[in-house]
This record gives structure tokens, C-alpha cells and sequence, in this order.
């Protein structure tokens, strides 16, 4: 599903983000890619979805290699994945309906789907019923509801989430990871960054650990943050 | 309708409603642009026809000495009807030269009668092939024909139509250059248009993006909103100049030589330039 092999990214000639990552994640699995801010979480997850290539390494993404991905392929590898982020880049003068449903107009999806199946992922995040809310009206965390809708109602085989929990309260944070836990749960893979340890305290998921660009350990048992 | 199709033109109508008063420049821009060029095709066009008016009527003029016999006429015209070009010679003698006048003037006749004596000198009118009318071939027949017997001057129209076809390739070359000129300042003013409105976008560019638009889908609307500000600065264009056209045309008299074609071209040319210029403006931003 995703493979990064000996992944280094290196920013304007010297900065290194990414030191030697590699890494698997299988279908349907979860995993959180845990560390502090800088550690290159957010530079791991735009290779993912190849808004960044490698400098060195190998990147593979639901069968596309991204080194020798073409640029007219990258909408088809996207097409694929659902994408969120801390700031929710919902549109501010469209609806919560038509945001989401504005992903799916510019893919192709029939005019037709399109209604039922916007109102189908607004339902599984439960925000059907503020279809018709303007983002503003909404609060962070429902925003970052809508923005889920959004990525999911493709059906993606990968979600994938930069710091989705960022801006909201811990309530708020709990619900999305338990969405997304959610949306895991149906089948599809996800990966959460986040610099928040708290959070993957009692989680029985994988968890990645990154610092300054170098994945440091890996734990995939039920428990707290554990070994390094 | 292609749903791809279907979704350029209503974002980019939208665009374009949203930014009015940015797309009226550009509009404006395209429509001043295109008067000033419609008008130079249209002066070309007519200089044009002009050259081929007077080339129709090319005839050298050869002036005799008034003592030449019209006896001798068969014989010169035998020679001069051997030099390469030379259509037809028509020896035309001082009482017919009197009698052509008198029938140019019309009612103005009289004014001959005053005169005592007849002071039109002999002549013969010579006729050129089409194909030798060339200003070097005019030159070299009128030198040859200054050195027959009697000849007194060689009188031609060609300083004129060589003034003429200098003007005219001048024209041309000045329509080439403004056409340029107007191609120049329509890609800029509408690239930057585009620019502004598409980074007035960037949020919509940006999801579209990330859930997997095609770049060609992204950029859609923006080509659809350049080339509408260029169809519309074209029709404008087309209907100004046809008016003045029109206007001059009527005012002067005269044949309307340039054919309708003209303005669709003004048309398609400003469309083509709205679209190259929003594609343009596209090229580092999506
Ligand atoms: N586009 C970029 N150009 C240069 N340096 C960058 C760029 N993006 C990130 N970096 C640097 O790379 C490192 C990792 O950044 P990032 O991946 O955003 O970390 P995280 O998401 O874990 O906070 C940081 O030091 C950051 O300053
Ligand atoms: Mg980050």
C-alpha cells in the first residue's frame, strides 16, 4: 500500500528533513507517525501524496512509484487517497454540502452520485444535518468534520492526516481520532502525524516515532509510548 | 455536454462576473488594440486595391516632335511593337489629341475654341503586358522608347505606382508590427488579469488539486475567462471599426473593398489572444 525505502528529502541544497526512512504500511491498517514539530511528519506525508519527491529513496503509493510517476498521473494517484490538514482548507464561501461535494464534481463522479454521496460522508462523520452550514458557522471541530467528509467520500484506499487534531480542543481532538479510527475500521488505511504524544498514549495502533527526520522506534502493541 | 466542458464554463463565467471591473480593462484593452489594427488592415486593403486600379491602366504616354509626319507613324509603331511587353501602340495624332480633350472636358469644351492654334503634340499611347509592368521593365522600355527618332519625352505613370506599392508595403509592414504590438499588450493586460484572479483562487486551485483534478480541468475556467474577455474586446472591436467604416465609406463615396471577413478575423484574433494569454498566466501557477 505505502513503502518508502531509504527516503531522504533534502530542502534548498542542505536542510535535511528526512534522513534514510523506510518504512511499510499494509492495506487497511492504522498508524500514527509521532514527533515533535520540525521531526519531517508533514515532508513524510507530502511525499505520500507526491506534493514533494524524494531526493534519494524510493516512494510507493497505492502502485504508483513516485519516481517515475508522470505529472498527469498524480491526479489518478490522489483520486486514491483522501487528504487533512490542521488548517482545514475547507472553501469559506461554499456550504459544507457543496464542499463536499465540489471534490467530487472536479473527478468525474457523475452527476448523478455526486448529491448522494457527498450526503452519504457528511452522514458518516455525523455532520449531515449542517449540510448547509458556511464553514464559519462551524466550529474548529466541526470543520475538521467536514474536511473528513471530504476526503472520504471518494472511498479512498488511504486517508492520510497532517496534524488534523491541531487547532481543537481535546474533546474535539478524541472525536476525530475516533472517526478516523472509524473510517479504519471500513477499510480504509489511515496516517495520522501528530506532534501530540497524549494522543497515542492508550492507542492500540502502530505508532511511528520520528525526530529530526529519522524514524527513532516503532510500537505496534496496546499500551503507553513504551520503548524508543 | 462533457461534464469537464460543462464545469469550465460555468467557473469561468462565474470568474468573470467576480471580476468585472479587472476584466473590463482587459476587454477595453483588446477592443482599443484591435480598432487600431482593424483600421490599418482596412487602409491596407484599399491602398491595395488602389495599385491595382492604376496597374489596369498602365500605359506609356510617348510624346513626338510636333513635326512628325503621320506617314511615319506605321513604322514607328512597327518598332515599338518589337520591344518586349508591348501590347498594343496607338499612334494618336494632333487633331485626335485635340478631339480626346475637347470630349474630357465635356461642357468645358469651349474654352479650347479660344485657343488659336492646336498646341497637343503627337503621340503615341503604348500598352503593356500585365506581366511586364514591373517597375525595372517600365524603366528599361521607357529608355528604349526615348531614343527612337522623333521621341521627345516618355511620359509614364509609374513614379506613382511605385510611390503607391512603397506606400502599401510600408503598410503592411506597419500592420505587421502593430499586429504584434496588439498581440503584445493583449497577452499581458489579460495574462495579468488572469493571474490575479487565479490567485485570488488559490484555496479552490489548491483542493482541487489535492483531491485529484486534472491540471487541464484547474486551469479550464481561467482559459475560459481569458478567452471570453478576447471574444468579447473582439466583437467590440469588430463592431467599431465596421461602424467607422461604415461612416468614412459613405462620407467619401467610394467602393467598399474590404470584405467581411475582415472583422470575424478581429473576432478570432482577439479570442486567441485572450486564450494564449490566460494560458500563459496559468503556465507558473498551476
Ligand atoms: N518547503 C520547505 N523548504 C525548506 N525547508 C522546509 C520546507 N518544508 C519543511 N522544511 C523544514 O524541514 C523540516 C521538517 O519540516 P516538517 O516536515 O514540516 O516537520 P513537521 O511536520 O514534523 O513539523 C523543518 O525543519 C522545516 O523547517
Ligand atoms: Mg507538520
Amino acid at each position: 500500500m505505502i513503502e518508502l525505502n531509504h527516503v531522504h528529502k533534502v530542502y534548498r541544497g542542505d536542510w535535511v528533513a528526512l534522513n534514510d526512512v523506510s518504512f511499510a504500511i499494509g492495506k487497511g491498517e492504522f498508524a500514527f507517525i509521532v514527533g515533535p514539530s520540525g521531526a519531517g511528519k508533514s515532508t513524510l506525508l507530502r511525499l505520500l501524496y507526491i506534493e514533494e519527491r524524494p531526493t534519494n529513496g524510493t516512494v510507493v503509493v497505492v502502485g504508483f512509484d513516485t519516481a517515475r510517476i508522470k505529472r498527469e498521473e498524480i491526479p489518478l494517484l490522489r483520486r486514491k487517497l483522501g487528504v487533512v490538514f490542521q488548517d482545514v482548507k475547507l472553501l469559506p464561501d461554499r456550504n459544507a454540502y457543496e464542499n463536499v461535494a465540489f471534490a467530487l464534481e472536479v473527478t468525474g463522479v457523475r452527476r448523478s452520485e455526486v448529491r448522494s454521496r457527498a450526503l452519504d460522508a457528511l452522514g458518516a462523520v455525523g455532520m449531515r444535518h449542517k449540510w448547509d452550514a458556511l464553514p464559519y458557522q462551524l466550529s474548529a471541530g466541526e470543520q475538521q468534520k467536514v474536511a473528513l467528509a471530504r476526503a472520504i467520500a471518494r472511498e479512498p484506499v488511504v486517508l492520510l492526516a497532517d496534524e488534523p487534531t491541531g487547532n481543537i480542543d481535546e474533546d474535539g481532538a478524541r472525536e476525530i481520532v475516533g472517526l478516523l479510527a472509524d473510517i479504519n475500521a471500513r477499510g480504509t488505511a489511515v496516517v495520522m502525524a501528530t506532534h501530540d504524544f497524549s494522543i497515542v498514549e492508550k492507542t492500540s495502533s502502530r505508532v511511528i516515532y520520528l525526530d529530526s527526520g529519522e524514524i527513532r522506534g516503532e510500537e505496534r502493541s496496546v499500551g503507553g509510548i513504551g520503548h524508543r | 455536454m462533457n461534464p469537464g466542458a460543462g464545469y469550465a464554463l460555468r467557473e469561468g463565467l462565474r470568474l468573470l462576473r467576480h471580476n468585472r471591473a479587472l476584466s473590463s480593462i482587459s476587454v477595453g484593452t483588446i477592443a482599443v488594440s484591435l480598432v487600431f489594427f482593424g483600421v490599418f488592415l482596412i487602409a491596407t486593403v484599399h491602398l491595395g486595391g488602389l495599385i491595382d486600379w492604376f496597374r489596369e491602366k498602365v500605359e506609356i504616354r510617348v510624346i513626338l516632335d510636333e513635326r512628325f509626319r503621320a506617314d511615319d507613324a506605321p513604322a514607328l509603331e512597327e518598332r515599338i511593337l518589337s520591344l518586349m511587353g508591348v501590347e498594343q501602340a496607338t499612334f494618336v495624332s494632333r487633331e485626335q489629341a485635340l478631339e480626346e480633350l475637347r470630349h474630357g472636358l465635356g461642357e468645358d469644351a469651349d474654352v479650347i475654341d479660344i485657343l488659336d492654334e492646336n498646341p497637343l503634340p503627337p503621340s503615341f499611347r503604348v500598352e503593356v503586358f500585365d506581366a511586364y509592368q514591373s517597375p525595372e521593365h517600365m524603366a528599361s522600355l521607357g529608355q528604349k522608347l526615348s531614343l527612337f527618332p522623333g521621341v521627345v519625352e516618355v511620359d509614364y505613370g509609374e513614379p506613382w505606382i511605385v510611390r503607391l506599392s512603397r506606400m502599401v508595403r510600408t503598410l503592411i509592414i506597419v500592420d505587421v508590427v502593430l499586429g504584434i504590438i496588439v498581440a503584445a499588450s493583449s497577452i499581458f493586460v489579460v495574462s495579468n488579469t488572469i493571474r490575479l484572479a487565479a490567485l485570488a483562487r488559490r484555496d479552490v486551485i489548491e483542493i482541487m488539486q489535492l483531491v485529484g483534478a486534472t491540471d487541464s480541468l484547474v486551469r479550464s475556467p481561467f482559459l475560459v475567462e481569458g478567452s471570453v474577455q478576447g471574444l468579447l474586446g473582439g466583437t467590440i472591436a469588430a463592431a467599431v471599426t465596421a461602424l467607422l467604416y461604415h461612416v468614412t465609406i459613405s462620407h467619401l463615396g467610394g467602393e467598399p473593398a474590404v470584405r467581411p471577413e475582415l472583422f470575424v478575423l478581429l473576432i478570432v484574433f482577439g479570442t486567441v489572444l485572450g486564450l494564449i494569454g490566460s494560458g500563459f498566466s496559468l503556465r507558473k501557477i498551476v
